[in-house]
Formats: structure tokens, C-alpha cells, sequence
């Protein structure tokens, strides 16, 4: 990665787009200090990641990331994740990642039992069990990376709503395949081989940025493949 | 095996004439018998450590050959599984069974089975030889060994169930190791290090205590038995110096005697030692075997028909399934695809597009209805004709160690470099190849390193494209990759899709649009089904689906 310049306030939700390998999953490790940066620096609140503590600094996130894992547990201790969260707020973050319906669907609800790396569910269904582990925490950042690829449109739709309403003072950034997932977003920053090479909104990048405007073009179906 | 430990047995006896040879008192010993004694002994016992030697080193080869084996049907079997095991067990535990328990009975195999016969040689030759000497003496076994038996057998019932639990608990450990390891990441942005420290503390912790319990109890019996085999000594102690006192047995027949009651109780020891390991081979054993008794997938019905050059023509009637039968994933399914169609499968994650995908794969069964190929029930045919009927393009590009070429070629014997690269030039990727430092020769790892996953994509449709198969299983991927890349991809799978049977687990509403038939999959069960202009007409869930969607676009 080379050159990246953002900010948030707080609220706003980034997108990040780009294909696989332009450096999007790298950009979130960067701030959550999973790698530390070679030159430059991340701030939180004007303060340097650097200079918080790891765990201060990781319990104002919620982040799901690509391919997440999960355990043989029950869902309730999976989505809890080892933090002391009450019941209600697991139910809730539960309902705001449109879990609810399938965990209730479930003879055992929250008490379910998941096979390791949780092979009993569907893709779908896993990534909205990750989505409300997130949530759980009520994090003041939300980081979601390719999170929701494994859910239809109506489902991903549903799932930003609910974002949109009851996460709106949350600092969200999000990672997408789909132009589709992000469009909304306060700001979109489109990636290629670790460098931007698009920031703005979504109209704004329709009109400067051609490889979005491909990009969008190509998944709204105008080409014809059979 | 047998002639080295009679050799070694000869020596107490030799021993015991030489012995006598030199009891006449100073002056008069026998010299020349003493060293014809000595000497024989000597030349008895460099034989038998010689057969010894050449015993040990066959049966180390044996035991090799016999734990290979055994890796080897275990590995097979896995092969033969159904995908269902998979999904429901620890790959960490499944790795322990293949490499700790089958271990574990190597260790068993090449010591202990050669004390076990070793020792019974020992305690028959040694039994026959103390009668020989004296009958009278020899009932002062008849007390300690009987005690000696009863108390190693009520050991080994209370410790068996311990060495299962070692097993067991180490399976398990293995299991949670795995499962953290994929895991990493996520603990650490969620600080849960300590959490999972304690959680593993606390399998490790089980696993060393299940070790130590079985190995407490098992290490118990060796001293137990050792007590009894000391106390017998002394009683022949005993009882043999008062007889020798009556003048009924000479001293070298005492010494004789003591020297094979040692060699008598040393094996009744060491077997009471081996019985303790051996119930950890047994319980390492058990674990490996129910692995290997695990059922298969069901075997193919009897004159099953033989797949070959299908039309295409797929039908699914009645057809309910669940994965575990209080839940049925699917339900009642009738739909029919002609030859040469395409159809897109859409619907809400979960609602059972992938089992529709395990089904028409035969990799589940349907509990009740009948998916027909052809015409005829896919039931009545073997699954390996039915599996190459169709190629398959999945979402999460597969690709396993080994050249470009084998990836390619995977899935049909004897393709030739040609028929290769033109499938590679079908699929627009040849020149991607070609700028691999080695070619179509270049190794890839599993992780595909250096290969984007584009790349990867076009790569699995190439390989489709080698299968020629006439039926297709798309899991169409969403837009991971760059545009020019997408572009690709969709022109290759077009030509794929040309002429064939293709079904199709859509996301792009391109290819929702042109598909001959859609197949609206809510809840298990096909609620819409039709092209897409009769969808959007029929304002059901398609057009519901297709709105949500295009309200984003619009």
C-alpha cells in the first residue's frame, strides 16, 4: 500500500472497493493494528493507534472479516464471543444483522449448537451470525469486510437499512464486492494494487473514476452472458 | 524367535550342572566339566542374541509395513465418505486418529508384541524346567501367581476406560487447536487472547490429566505385581533351603531352580506392564477402526446403470431432503430442465440452492422422491457416471498443489498438452499462463499464491472445459475481481455454457434475465418458476427479489 490518505467523522460510512489483492483487507489491518504502518499514521480521535493500548484500542471495534470464523459453541456464546454482553444486546445485534428469523427458525434458538467452524449453517447464515457478533458490542467503528457477499440483494438491502437506523452515530467501513453494497456510503474510496485510485461519492465516481463506472455498469447487467 | 529364547533358557540349567560340578569342595572340582558347561553356556546365549537381534529388526520392518498399511485404509476410506462426515467433524481430531493413534499402536506392535510371545516362551520353558527340578518347590507358584493374575485383571478393568478418555481428550484439543489457528485474526481484534488461552488451558489440561490417570493407574501394576513375584522368591527361598537340609535337592538344583523362578516371574512383570500399554493401543486402535467403520457413502445399487454420453435432461420429482431428518431443507421439489437449457437458481441465502446443487451431485440422497437424468433415476446408476456427467465451476476456485498442467487436466484421464492449452484458450487464460515463469509447468500451492482470483476462476473454467461434460453446476461468482478480468469470465462461461444442461446459482441479473427457466427457491421449496418476463409479471418473490436489486441501480 502506498500513499493512502482518509478521514471519518464520526457516523460516516466509508466503502472500499477494488479487485482482489488491490489491498482492501490490508487497509483494515492497518487499523486495527494487526500490521503497523511503515511510514504515516492512523489516528482515532486525533490520537495515534500507535500509542493506545491493543485491547483499548480493539474494544471500540466491531469487525467481521472475509471468511470469519466460527466454533462449535452455541450461537448465543458465538456471537457473545467471550464478552461479558447481556442477553438483550446479543437478541438485538442479532435482529439488526437479520439473524433473527433464521435462529428462531431453530429448534434450540440461541442455544443452538454449531459444528465446528459452524458447517451447520449456510454461507448466508454465517456471515449474519458474524454480522451480529459485531454488532454486539455496540462498537463506535464498524468494520465489515465482504461481509455480506453471501447474502441475496434483498437481505444485503434489509441489512443497511437496519445499519442506517440503529447504528447511525456508528463510524462504519465497509468492504464490497458489489457496487451495489456501498453505493450509499458517505464516501467511496476505490482500490487498486495499493493505491486509490478513486475517493468520493458515488456520483462523483461515476463521473471521474471510468474503472467504477465499468465496474458498475458491468454488475447492473448490461452485459449479456447467456 | 523361539530358538533364541530357548537358547538364552538353556543357561540356568548349565549353570546349575556347572555349579554341581564344582560343589565337590576345593581339589575336587571337575574342572574340565566347568569349562565344557561354561563355554556352552556362552556359545547358548551369543546365539540367542543373535536370533534376538535378527527378531527385532524383522519384526521393526513388520510393524512398519503394517502402520503404512493402516494409514493408507484409513486415508482411503476417508476418500470414500460422504461429504456429510466432513461437515460434522474436528479436521484437528480426524489428523490425531491418522498420526497419534495410529502411533500409539505402532509403539504397542513393535515392543510389546514381541514381549508378549517372548515371555510366554519364558514362562512355560522356565514352568517346565522348575518342575523338572522340583515339583514340590514349584507350589509355592501356586499361591502368587493366581494372585498376580486377579490383581492385574482387576486393574485393567478399572484403568481400560481411562486410556479411551486419553485418546479422546487429545482428539479434542486438536480439534480446538485447529479451530483457533483459522481463527487468529478475530481473536485478537475482539481481545479475546485470554479468553481462548483459558480455553485452550482447559482442554490441555483435561488432555494431560486423562494422560496422567491412565498412565497413573497402568504404571501401578508393574509394582504391584513386582511385590507378589518378590514375596514368591522368598518363600522358594525358604522352602527350598529347608529341602535342601533334608538333602532333597542339591545346591546347583536350588540355584537353578531360583535363576528360572527369576526368569518365571520377570515376563508375569513385564506382561503385567505390557497389558497396561496395550490398553492404550487398544483405545488408540478403537478410535482408528470406528474412522474406518464409519459408513460410506451407500454403495451404488447392484447392476447400477453406467452414465455415458448423457443428453442432459434432468427432472426432479417430489423430491424432499434434510440434513438431519427433524429438519428437512427441502420440500415436495418438482422441476424439469430439457436438454440443452439454462437454468439460474435464485433465491434468500439458506433457502437451499447449494442442497439442490448436493442432490442433482448425488454427494446427499433425497429422503424421498426421484431426481431422473435422462430418464432414468439417478438412484439406479453409479455415482461416479453421475458425478462425471457434469463439471462444476464453485465460487471458492479449488485449486491443490501441483502444475498448472495437473490442475488443468484434474478430473479426466490422459488429456494431452494440446486438448489443454486449447481449453486455456477458451477460457482466455492461456497468455496469463504463458507469462508463469515456467509455463503450463509452473507449480502452484494450494493458496494459488501469485494466481489473483480471477485468474483462479478463468483456471476452474478451463478445467470444466477439459471435462466436456454435458451438464454444468455454476455457482456464479460475485464480482471479486477487476472489470477486464469479470469481462473474461463472463465470455468463458458463456462458450462453457454453449450446447449444455447448465444450472446456474445466480447472482447477476444478466444471467438471471437470459436464462431459459428461473427457479425461485424460498424455504426448500421452488415458490416461482419461469423465464423472467413471466416472473416480473407474476409480482411474486421474483419480482420482489428483482426490485430490491434494481432500486439500488436505479
Amino acid at each position: 500500500m502506498e500513499n493512502i490518505d482518509f478521514s471519518l467523522k464520526k457516523g460516516e460510512t466509508l466503502g472500499i472497493i477494488g479487485a482482489t489483492g488491490a489491498g482492501k483487507t490490508t487497509l483494515i489491518r492497518l487499523l486495527l493494528r494487526l500490521y503497523d504502518t511503515d511510514r504515516g499514521s492512523v489516528r482515532l480521535d486525533g490520537v495515534n493507534v500507535d500509542s493506545m493500548a491493543m485491547e483499548d484500542l480493539h474494544r471500540r471495534f466491531g469487525v467481521v472479516f472475509q471468511k470469519d470464523f466460527l466454533y462449535a459453541d452455541t450461537l448465543e456464546e458465538n456471537i457473545a464471543f467471550g464478552r461479558k454482553l447481556s442477553r438483550a444486546s446479543v437478541y438485538e445485534a442479532s435482529e439488526h444483522a437479520q439473524a433473527e428469523s433464521f435462529i428462531a427458525s431453530l429448534t434450540d434458538g440461541m442455544n443452538h449448537r454449531l459444528t465446528p467452524k459452524g458447517t451447520n449453517l449456510s454461507g448466508g447464515q454465517k456471515q449474519r451470525v458474524l454480522l451480529s457478533r459485531a454488532l454486539a458490542g455496540k462498537p463506535e467503528i464498524l468494520i465489515l469486510d465482504d461481509s455480506s457477499s453471501a447474502l441475496d440483494y434483498k437481505t444485503d438491502a434489509e441489512l443497511r437499512k437496519a445499519l442506517f437506523e440503529s447504528y447511525a452515530e456508528t463510524t462504519t467501513v465497509m468492504i464490497a464486492q458489489r457496487v451495489s453494497s456501498i453505493q450509499h456510503a458517505d464516501a467511496i474510496m476505490m482500490l487498486e494494487e495499493g493505491k486509490i485510485i478513486g475517493y468520493g461519492t458515488h456520483e462523483e465516481l461515476m463521473k471521474s473514476c471510468p474503472k467504477y463506472h465499468d465496474m458498475y455498469k458491468n454488475q447492473s447487467g448490461g452485459d449479456q452472458i447467456a | 524367535m523361539v530358538a533364541s529364547n530357548l537358547f538364552s533358557l538353556v543357561g540356568p540349567l548349565l549353570s546349575g550342572l556347572a555349579i554341581d560340578a564344582i560343589q565337590p569342595g576345593a581339589g575336587s572340582v571337575v574342572f574340565e566339566q566347568v569349562t565344557f558347561y561354561v563355554s556352552l553356556m556362552i556359545v547358548f546365549f551369543i546365539l540367542s542374541a543373535l536370533l534376538e537381534y535378527t527378531m527385532q529388526s524383522l519384526m521393526t520392518r513388520l510393524t512398519q509395513k503394517t502402520v503404512h498399511r493402516m494409514r493408507k485404509d484409513v486415508f482411503n476410506r476417508m476418500s470414500e465418505l460422504p461429504v456429510g462426515y466432513f461437515d460434522q467433524h474436528q479436521i484437528g481430531d480426524i489428523i490425531s486418529r491418522v498420526t497419534y493413534d495410529i502411533d500409539t499402536i505402532n509403539q504397542s506392535l513393535s515392543n510389546d508384541f514381541i514381549q508378549v510371545l517372548t515371555s510366554a516362551i519364558t514362562i512355560s520353558v522356565s514352568l517346565t524346567m522348575m518342575l523338572l527340578i522340583s515339583p514340590l518347590l514349584t507350589l509355592v507358584f501356586c499361591i502368587t501367581i493366581p494372585a498376580s493374575i486377579m490383581l492385574t485383571k482387576y486393574m485393567v478393568s478399572r484403568f481400560r476406560p481411562l486410556f479411551s478418555l486419553r485418546s479422546e481428550k487429545l482428539g479434542e484439543m486438536n480439534g480446538f487447536v485447529e479451530e483457533m489457528i483459522s481463527g487468529q485474526q478475530t481473536i485478537k481484534a475482539y481481545n479475546q487472547e485470554v479468553n481462548m488461552i483459558n480455553r485452550f488451558d482447559k482442554k490441555n489440561s483435561e488432555a494431560v490429566s486423562a494422560y496422567y490417570n491412565a498412565d497413573y493407574y497402568g504404571s501401578m501394576v508393574g509394582p504391584s505385581i513386582n511385590f507378589i513375584n518378590n514375596l514368591s522368591l522368598s518363600l522358594v527361598s525358604v522352602v527350598g533351603a529347608l529341602l535342601f537340609l533334608t538333602n532333597m535337592l542339591t545346591l546347583g538344583a536350588i540355584s537353578s531352580f531360583v535363576l528360572y523362578s527369576r526368569r518365571f516371574s520377570g515376563p508375569i512383570n513385564e506382561l503385567a506392564n505390557i497389558i497396561s500399554e496395550l490398553q492404550s493401543a487398544f483405545a488408540a486402535a478403537e478410535r482408528v477402526f470406528l474412522l474406518m467403520d464409519e459408513p460410506k457413502e451407500a454403495a451404488d445399487v447392484s447392476s447400477a446403470h453406467v452414465y455415458a454420453d448423457v443428453r442432459g435432461e434432468v427432472s426432479m420429482t417430489n423430491v424432499s431432503f434434510g440434513y438431519s431428518p427433524d429438519k428437512m431443507t427441502i420440500r415436495d421439489l418438482d422441476f424439469e430442465a430439457p436438454e440443452g437449457n439454462v437454468i439460474a437458481i435464485v433465491g434468500p441465502t439458506g433457502a437451499g440452492k447449494t442442497t439442490l446443487v448436493n442432490l442433482l451431485m448425488r454427494f446427499y440422497d433425497p429422503n424421498e422422491g426421484e431426481i431422473e437424468l435422462d430418464g432414468l433415476n439417478t438412484a439406479e446408476a453409479t455415482r461416479a457416471s453421475l458425478r462425471s456427467s457434469y463439471a462444476m465451476v464453485l465460487q471458492d476456485a479449488w485449486l491443490f498443489s501441483g502444475t498448472v498442467f495437473e490442475n488443468l487436466a484434474y478430473g479426466k484421464a490422459g488429456v494431452t498438452q494440446k486438448e489443454v492449452e486449447a481449453a486455456a484458450r477458451a477460457a482466455q487464460v492461456h497468455r496469463f499462463i504463458m507469462t508463469l515463469p515456467e509455463g503450463y509447468d509452473t507449480f502452484i500451492d494450494e493458496e494459488g499464491l501469485n494466481i489473483s482470483q480471477g485468474q483462479k476462476q478463468l483456471l476452474t473454467i478451463a478445467r470444466a472445459m477439459i471435462l466436456d461434460a454435458n451438464l454444468l453446476i455454476l455457482d456464479e461468482a460475485t464480482s471479486n475481481v477487476d472489470t477486464q478480468t469479470e469481462m473474461k469470465t463472463q465470455q468463458a462461461m458463456k462458450k462453457l455454457m454453449a450446447d449444455k444442461t447448465a444450472f446456474v446459482i445466480a447472482h447477476r441479473l444478466s444471467t438471471i434475465r437470459n436464462a431459459d427457466s428461473i427457479l425461485v427457491v424460498n424455504d426448500g421449496q421452488i415458490v416461482e418458476q419461469g423465464s423472467h418476463d413471466e416472473l416480473i409479471l407474476e409480482k411474486g418473490m421474483y419480482a420482489d427479489l428483482y426490485y430490491a436489486q434494481f432500486e439500488n441501480y436505479a
